[in-house]
């Protein structure tokens, strides 16, 4: 079988990095023995674990995709939705089309999600009115924008509670580095990591460090932390170091205190999810 | 009656351009460069072009003549054209034929078919990869599983008949086969539990000539490869061109996958003829031979690559071989008269085997099934190359293949078979992070050792052309058209065409020009020197 569609199960896949799967498991799977898991929600269970966890995570309380842990899920709030955006995916989202699944899969998939959802959903400890005055203090406007202010060198964090769970946000903000998303944008090619952190040497001498935007065979985009815009054809270039596990932005492990990390979390998560 | 003479002599002009392409002109197809007559250019499928206008001087001034945009269906456009007497013909997905004048790219007729809104394709998009043309007729295999003989000078409907029903999952998007009075298809539906055959239909009339179930049935030789009644769903797809020797009058077919896919363990033995190329006598419809690369597949490793036909010298003997990179990550050279295993060796990343023993069969390393909990092997479920072409220049002696360098954790899950729904037990997670790539790689046809290899950014689903200007064609997923050098692998030349290539380049000529073409996202781009 060959099959450009086989990309697409696969999409569903392999967005999350290394670290964030290990940061699923950390979160622990529900145990396959809790109660009052219908037939069909114990046969969704197990497709999900082969299809969904990467993005959706073990439990299903989010990693690089959203936390299905909603009394509503905006794009699918019904069975006939549900099964929509499973085998269609969400244009303009990470959520691809899923040739694979029958309408039987996703209705046994949508008694898992309806049974997981009100299963240890995750609230966020913190405060999200202190944490805002973190995010102030922090200066991580300074690279983002939230809600039309700040800087655009990371990614918007306007809605970003609605696809990524309280973990993913806390590694995020100890070690950066560790939580980079792979794209799922068909102009990315294959396998892409979103926000990945290069240093270019040119043949004419330059040294040009910054967040790759896009890249081909034949051609690299990047930004530098002065969100200034780079273009290259790699024969022009002398060296590409793609710099994986790292990330231009800083950890705030030792700058921030415990409570400090855990308001702004809350803050964070609370844009998506009002 | 002075005003009919010209208008008698212009007719008989007319019919000279629009000439038959007979059988006699495809099995030389050799001495027309300037068209493409077939899927993959010539019956042995090398996928060359004797054309040099464009060659290794000049390919820096290659640009785009014109270009088609899709009309119809959402699926990818995986065309190959076939190009005859000016006339380009193409197919668009799911399933519609379209003839363009050469010269200019603008429409002459197309043919839609009626296909269900309810057709099934269970394991693969709504596309198609081309058509076949033998004399007057365009012949194409639709998405619901019927073949079309079409006019080829109005489009018109000559007649259609149903080759599989399509409720249980069969389908087609390959380009079919002509050979002399036949037309030769085959079909996709791998993961739907299907039993795959070949057929073949008088060309003229559509009534069947025969078919080739590429699973053995009760009592035929083979059948004891099956557990229990598992052969009747045990899939066997024909999914992708095979190639024609008309000396020894064989076709070489390649045959898919065994279902489901990734469990094996209620269909134990080597699962005959899946994973195989099968050498057929077309006046019967009977096997001459096979050869089956990945005994009883458990990663989707399906035989659906393009064999290709080379005369070349083996331990001092000229043979007549067939030579093929298969999805398993190994390349083979058979004698093509007998099945003989001649040489082989892995082209890219495996970890399922050891290498091949003396007679080609694989030496497996014991524990690389897929499990429960996933288990990583190299290639991935899409191979180390796939339905893509490969290309071989017999100037250089080198066969060209795209190759896809990634690797896959393999599941397996429970399956129970329901007619025309998916039939795979399991499935494939990909690694996290950019560590797949593609490449080109350039192999000695003889010992498969690698001469050259091309980097690409990802790993690819566009097919090689090589040609008598000393290139090698090929695209990317992010987009580029490019050129290398055929002897040593260094680009010459490369274009963003702004979309994925899921297609094969071919070459032509027209009013002395000659053309590369490459469809592209939504676009068929045919390039051109300009000046």
């Amino acid at each position: 079988m060959r099959k450009k569609l086989k990309i697409l199960l696969c999409v569903t896949m392999f967005i999350a990095a290394a670290a964030c799967f290990n940061n699923s498991q950390k979160n622990g799977a529900i145990s396959s023995g809790s109660g009052g898991m219908t037939d069909s929600a114990a046969a969704g269970k197990k497709l999900f674990e082969a299809t969904c966890v990467r993005c959706h995570g073990m439990d299903g309380s989010g990693l690089t995709g959203p936390s299905l842990k909603r009394a509503r899920l905006i794009h699918a709030p019904d069975e006939t939705s549900f099964i929509s955006v499973v085998e269609g995916g969400i244009a303009g989202t990470g959520m691809p089309s899923n040739w694979a699944f029958t309408d039987d899969d996703c209705k046994q998939l949508y008694a898992y999600v309806s049974y997981i959802k009100n299963q240890g959903k995750e609230t966020p400890p913190g405060d999200s009115t202190e944490g805002k005055l973190v995010y102030v203090k922090s200066g991580c406007a300074n690279c983002h924008m939230m809600n039309g202010e700040g800087n655009s060198i990371g990614p918007d964090l306007s809605e970003i509670g609605a696809s990524r769970n309280p973990a993913y946000l806390r590694q995020a903000l100890i070690d950066p580095g560790a939580a980079l998303p792979e794209s799922t944008d068909l102009d990315n090619g294959y396998g892409f990591s979103l926000y990945l952190p290069v240093k270019i040497s040119t043949l004419d001498g330059r040294e040009i460090s910054g967040l790759r935007i896009n890249e081909d065979t034949y051609t690299i985009q990047l930004k530098d932390a002065g969100n200034n815009y780079y273009s290259f054809n790699k024969d022009q270039l002398k060296s590409i170091d793609k710099l994986y596990g790292q990330s231009l932005m800083p950890s705030f492990k030792t700058t921030l205190t415990g409570k400090e990390i855990e308001d702004l979390v809350a803050y964070l998560y609370k844009s998506g999810n009002p | 009656m002075k005003h009919f003479i010209p208008f008698i002599i212009s007719i008989s002009c007319c019919t000279q351009i629009f000439s038959q392409v007979t059988y006699q002109r495809i099995a030389n197809a050799d001495n027309e460069p300037g068209n493409w007559l077939t899927y993959s250019g010539n019956y042995h499928s090398t996928r060359y072009s004797a054309l040099q206008q464009i060659n290794t001087n000049n390919v820096q001034k290659l640009a785009p003549v014109w270009i088609y945009q899709l009309k119809s269906g959402n699926g990818g456009f995986e065309t190959t054209p076939i190009v005859a007497d000016k006339i380009m013909y193409i197919s668009e997905p799911p399933s519609t034929v379209t003839a363009l004048d050469a010269a200019t790219g603008r429409k002459i007729w197309s043919y839609v078919p009626d296909i269900p809104k309810d057709v099934k394709f269970l394991g693969f998009g709504p596309v198609n990869r081309g058509v076949a043309v033998l004399d007057n007729n365009v012949y194409i295999g639709t998405l619901n599983a019927h073949l079309i003989c079409l006019d080829a000078r109005s489009g018109a409907l000559k007649w259609n008949v149903i080759v599989a029903d399509n409720k249980y999952g069969y389908a087609i998007t390959s380009a079919p086969v002509a050979i002399d009075g036949k037309i030769i298809i085959g079909v996709s539906g791998g993961e739907a539990g299907i039993r795959g055959f070949l057929d073949a239909y008088d060309a003229k009339t559509g009534a069947r000539a025969w078919r080739l179930n590429t699973i053995p049935g009760k009592g035929e030789p083979g059948n004891d490869t099956w557990q229990g009644d598992s052969w009747k769903t045990g899939g066997a797809p024909t999914w992708v061109p095979g190639s024609y020797d008309k000396e020894l009058n064989l076709l070489y077919w390649g045959v898919g996958n065994p279902g489901p896919d990734w469990n094996g363990d209620a269909r134990k033995g080597d699962n005959l003829y899946t994973c195989s190329v099968l050498a057929v006598n077309p006046t019967t419809g009977k096997m001459a031979w096979y050869f089956q690369f990945t005994p009883h597949d458990t990663h989707d490793w399906d035989a659906n690559q393009i064999p290709v036909l080379i005369d070349a010298k083996v331990n001092g003997v000229m043979r007549k071989a067939l030579a093929t990179a298969n999805r398993n990550g190994f390349y083979y050279l058979l004698d093509r008269k007998t099945g003989e295993f001649l040489a082989g060796k892995a082209y890219a990343k495996q970890t399922w085997a050891t290498g091949l023993d003396e007679k080609g069969r694989a030496i497996k390393i014991p524990g690389k099934e897929p499990t429960e909990k996933g288990n990583l092997v190299y290639p991935s479920l899409q191979g180390a190359t796939n339905w893509f072409s490969p290309s071989y220049s017999a100037v250089t002696g080198m066969f060209y293949v795209s190759v896809r360098e990634m690797g896959s954790l393999y599941f397996k899950k429970d399956i129970d078979y329901k007619p025309g729904q998916y039939f795979m037990g399991g499935g494939e997670q990909l690694l996290p992070g950019d560590n797949a790539y593609g490449a080109v790689k350039a192999l000695d046809a003889v010992t498969g050792n690698i001469k050259w290899e091309f980097r690409l950014q990802s790993p690819p689903w566009s097919g090689v052309l090589s040609t008598a200007g000393g290139l090698v064609f090929g695209g990317s997923i992010e987009g580029n058209f490019y050129a290398l050098d055929a002897e040593t692998g260094k680009s010459k030349w490369q274009f963003q065409t702004g979309g994925q290539i899921f297609s094969n380049p071919m070459s032509f000529s027209v009013n002395g020009e000659q053309r590369i073409a490459i469809a592209s996202g939504n676009m068929l781009v045919v390039f051109g020197l300009k000046e």
